[in-house]
């Protein structure tokens, strides 16, 4: 028994070295995994179709793809209408929804000083579903029940910030360093005050047409993405994750304390402002157009932190492909596991949560 | 680099007075102790100096220029050592070192080789390279306090600013610190301003000392003016006690 954890640990060990020394190399192999994997989905599901025929609609091109198919070729039009209208935009979304919220997380994390920080700390998941619901209450399109919900995430960071300011103290003659406590703080102030708004809505919608929508959407969903979904928010989950990538550095400064950052150089509002404002954008993003998706936020950002430390240089990106795998798996399981869809945030919670147990365990003996 | 500080008054919360008319003056390659009693401001003074404690009244100048003027830019000049240290996230030490190059570092770059080479070249200096890849939530106190000490020195500082720096220390790191201290300021030129509560240290390696008395009002003075007697008021302890017990 003794030589079985030796070896495991000894396998801890060399893929530890490995994700630290060979970063660039682990980072290649896993985006190819990655797109592999999001071709095997492309092939799975209801409508289930050949790996082969997914090459050749794919090698087509849209339009390609649906002269071959009106002409009699390999694959009927309804495989290629599959591919391209249902499948990849639904793939893409959750590829980017998960490395979206898994960016927010890890950035989320290490501004407040915070391992158990998520995507959702300062209250924007819960403010951004209330937009929503308000939106379907009142039967509002689609595409209004998005910027409805986007605008009010983007209320949340600004509702936060304002209670900062009130509760900051101008008087006194040093730094405030109580700003991380107190944004967390108002985040929870916030998140409770709209999560209790959106059970007075639920209260209120009608039983029989309003109520199941409104809860199935909280319980988040890729299965509505459509290209247009896919246009309106990857563009801002996009942009959030560059920016973090652009500033991943600057994590591991902010992540020491306000004092240690300062004295490192680092104008401290200003960057922490930023990043706060980009997590809080891809997460307002993510939740308007999917729903609550939860734990990705948490575990992606632990895991690769076990795996490559701390240096958020490392763990950003890594974060971005291994929160992109995450969500693609646990979406193509909620849409293959039954006949019906499986909301994927019940998904994420099954797989998140004895993940979570394992990684708590391994990083108390690491 | 030159620091001058004129009649600096300093109290947190309007009404009583930790510092009173501090004055003093750091020029080029000297070494000032800050010693006094528990409480008497010692920390208050650096976190003053460092910009952390928002001066009202009275001067801090670095090159003649008062420090609001700096902003971030002065963390190119001159390093800070805070006494206590926690973190939430098990950096290694060499990784940690590599963040005190954060000052010369724009806004989207990350660290290169020849950061981590001066970051491995610092912890060289004080000894540390057979830990530079453990993590620094499972070193020493001591070797915590050292390591932060390098990366202090990764910035090559015109000015030191410790607070506390042989708290935790055995007697052998002890000496390696005072000696390095020396070191740094006779070769590389850089000021160096420190809090202790070893007053034989500070008459070891400072050329002046400056004294906070309880009621808040200093004496700056070099050290070999500052005899037994001026001591054992600091500490408010008698002559012979001092004598027995604190040198």
């Amino acid at each position: 028994m003794i030589d079985i954890v030796k070896i495991k640990e000894r396998i801890f060990m060399t893929l530890k070295k490995l994700f630290t020394k060979k970063f660039v190399l682990i980072m290649i192999i896993l985006t190819v995994l990655l797109m592999g994997m999001a071709i095997i989905s492309l092939c799975l599901g209801q409508y289930s179709l050949a790996i082969k025929d997914v090459f050749n609609i794919l090698i087509s091109g849209p339009n390609g793809a649906a002269v071959k198919a009106a002409e009699g070729g390999e694959f009927s039009a309804n495989a290629v209408k599959v591919v391209y209208n249902i499948r990849i935009p639904r793939i893409l979304l959750s590829i980017i929804a998960g490395a979206g919220l898994s960016v927010a997380g890890a950035a989320f994390q290490a501004v407040f000083s915070n391992p158990l920080a998520t995507p959702d700390t300062i209250g924007v998941a819960n403010t951004a579903s209330f937009g929503a619901a308000l939106a379907i209450l009142f039967g509002m399109p689609v595409i209004i029940m998005q910027l409805v919900s986007a605008g009010f995430g983007i209320l949340a960071v600004l509702l936060v910030f304002f209670i900062c300011s009130l509760s900051a103290d101008k008087e006194k003659n040093t730094i405030n360093s109580d700003f991380s406590i107190n944004v967390i703080l108002s985040g929870i102030i916030i998140s409770s005050l709209f999560s209790a708004l959106v059970s007075f809505i639920k209260y209120i919608a009608d039983p029989l047409d309003k109520l199941p929508a409104i809860t199935f959407w909280l319980m988040g969903s890729f299965s509505a993405a459509t290209t247009k979904k896919l246009l309106f928010c990857a563009p801002f989950i996009i942009a959030g994750i560059y920016v973090i990538m652009l500033l991943r550095y600057k994590l591991n400064i902010l992540s020491l304390g306000d004092e240690e950052a300062v004295s490192l150089g680092l104008r401290i509002k200003r960057v922490r402002l930023i990043i706060i404002a980009s997590a809080a954008l891809i997460t307002a993003s993510v939740v308007s157009t999917c729903g609550l998706i939860g734990w990705c936020g948490l575990i992606i950002p632990h895991l690769s932190r076990l795996l490559t430390g701390s240096d958020n240089k490392r763990v950003i990106p890594l974060s971005i492909v291994l929160g992109g795998m995450f969500m693609l798996i646990s979406d193509t399981l909620a849409r293959c596991l039954t006949r019906a869809e499986i909301p994927v945030s019940i998904i994420t919670a099954v797989i998140g949560a004895p993940v979570f147990i394992v990684l708590l365990i391994r990083s108390r003996r690491a | 680099m030159r620091l001058d500080v004129k009649d600096l008054n300093f109290s947190y919360d309007g009404k009583e007075k930790v510092l009173k008319d501090v004055s003093f003056a750091l020029d080029g390659a000297e070494i000032i102790s800050v010693l006094g009693k528990n409480g008497a401001g010692k920390t208050t003074l650096l976190k003053c100096l460092t910009g952390f404690n928002k001066v009202k009244d009275g001067a801090i100048l670095y090159d003649g220029k008062s420090i609001s003027e700096y902003k971030n830019t002065l963390w190119r000049k001159v390093s800070y050592v805070t006494q206590a240290h926690s973190f939430s996230y098990p950096y290694t030490c060499l990784e940690l070192v590599t963040m005190g190059r954060n000052p010369h570092k724009g806004a989207f770059s990350l660290p290169d080789g020849e950061d981590e080479k001066r970051a491995a070249a610092s912890l060289e200096s004080l000894g540390l390279l057979d830990i530079k890849d453990k993590p620094c939530t499972k070193i020493s106190g001591g070797q915590l306090q050292l390591v932060m000490i390098a990366r202090a020195l990764v910035n090559e500082p015109e000015l030191l600013i410790l607070d506390e720096p042989e708290n935790s220390l055995d007697l052998k790191n002890q000496i390696r610190l005072l000696d390095l201290l020396k070191k740094i300021c006779k070769n590389k030129g850089a000021g160096i301003i420190l809090n202790t509560h070893f007053a034989a240290h500070a008459k070891l390696i400072s050329d002046k000392l400056l004294l906070l008395k309880a009621d808040g009002s200093t004496v700056f003075k070099r050290k070999e003016e500052v005899n037994e007697k001026l001591l054992s008021e600091i500490y408010e302890v008698s002559e012979g006690d001092y004598l027995k017990y604190g040198s």
